[in-house]
């Protein structure tokens, strides 16, 4: 099952800033809800989002439970070199949900 | 005085009417534009990208179930359809159609549970479920022509 999408250029002058935008799944449950029956639903969220660019991060976010379900990240970075972007969604049981995308740099 | 300019704005309004019904029918189908083609680029583009559309996760869940054979019939979507970026091309606009079999009109959801206890002979997909919405997903993202 799909879990997350990305969008990076595939091409990019070296130099050039390109937009990196990443939309994952997940339910992003608060914690203050209540079921049908009055129980409480205990607090789901990814707490935490990384890039990196190969194997360095350049960008990292921390999200908290005002944010919406199906997290949409956008951010910006300069392409230095042709290789791999890592975005890893970290949730609050501590699992990882990592996606790759691709650049050559000309 | 009031009753002859009532009729002569009815007659006026009739003719009105008329010139659109006969503008509307003369459009031939290759010149028929959509909305789409109206808009700023910018709103194109915004349109054309799928990574800022949480549907495109139902779609490639969508893509996934196609090809997995389910139910007795140990048969896949894919295996009576193909591909479905050419047969299911333009499906999802013609429905809700009506069916000969139910007796009544039947939507997508139902039109692919229908396929799936006659070919697969596999269980109902519960309205709405998540497996359910991906299939479905899948055939309307083909509507949309990309």
């Amino acid at each position: 099952m799909a879990r997350a999408l990305s969008n990076v250029p595939a091409n990019a002058k070296r130099g050039k800033v390109i937009e990196i935008k990443t939309l994952t799944r997940h339910p992003m449950e608060t914690g203050y809800r209540r079921g049908a029956s009055g129980e409480e639903i205990p607090r789901d969220i990814i707490s935490r989002f990384t890039c990196t660019y190969n194997g360095a991060e350049i960008f990292r976010a921390d999200l908290y439970p005002a944010i919406a379900a199906n997290p949409f990240i956008s951010f910006f970075t300069v392409a230095t070199e042709s290789g791999e972007l890592v975005f890893a969604w970290t949730d609050d049981h501590g699992k990882t949900q990592t996606e790759t995308a691709k650049i050559t740099v000309l | 005085m009031t009753g002859r300019w009532g009729s002569s704005a009815a007659v006026g309004f009739v003719a009105l009417i008329a010139i659109g019904v006969a503008a509307s029918a003369e459009i031939p189908a290759n010149e028929r534009r959509s909305g789409f083609d109206f808009m700023r680029r910018e709103t194109q583009e915004m349109q054309r990208d799928d990574t800022a559309n949480p549907g495109m996760l139902w779609v490639r869940d969508g893509e996934a179930l196609w090809n997995r054979k389910a139910g007795p019939a140990e048969r896949a979507c894919a295996d009576c359809h193909g591909d479905a970026k050419a047969s299911m091309r333009g499906i999802a606009a013609r429905y809700p159609a009506f069916s000969a079999e139910a007796g009544r009109p039947i939507n997508l959801d139902e039109r692919i549970n229908e396929c799936r206890s006659e070919r697969q002979g596999a269980k109902l997909l519960p309205h709405e479920a998540r497996k359910h919405r991906a299939p479905v997903a899948r055939v309307a993202d083909r509507a949309a022509a990309r």
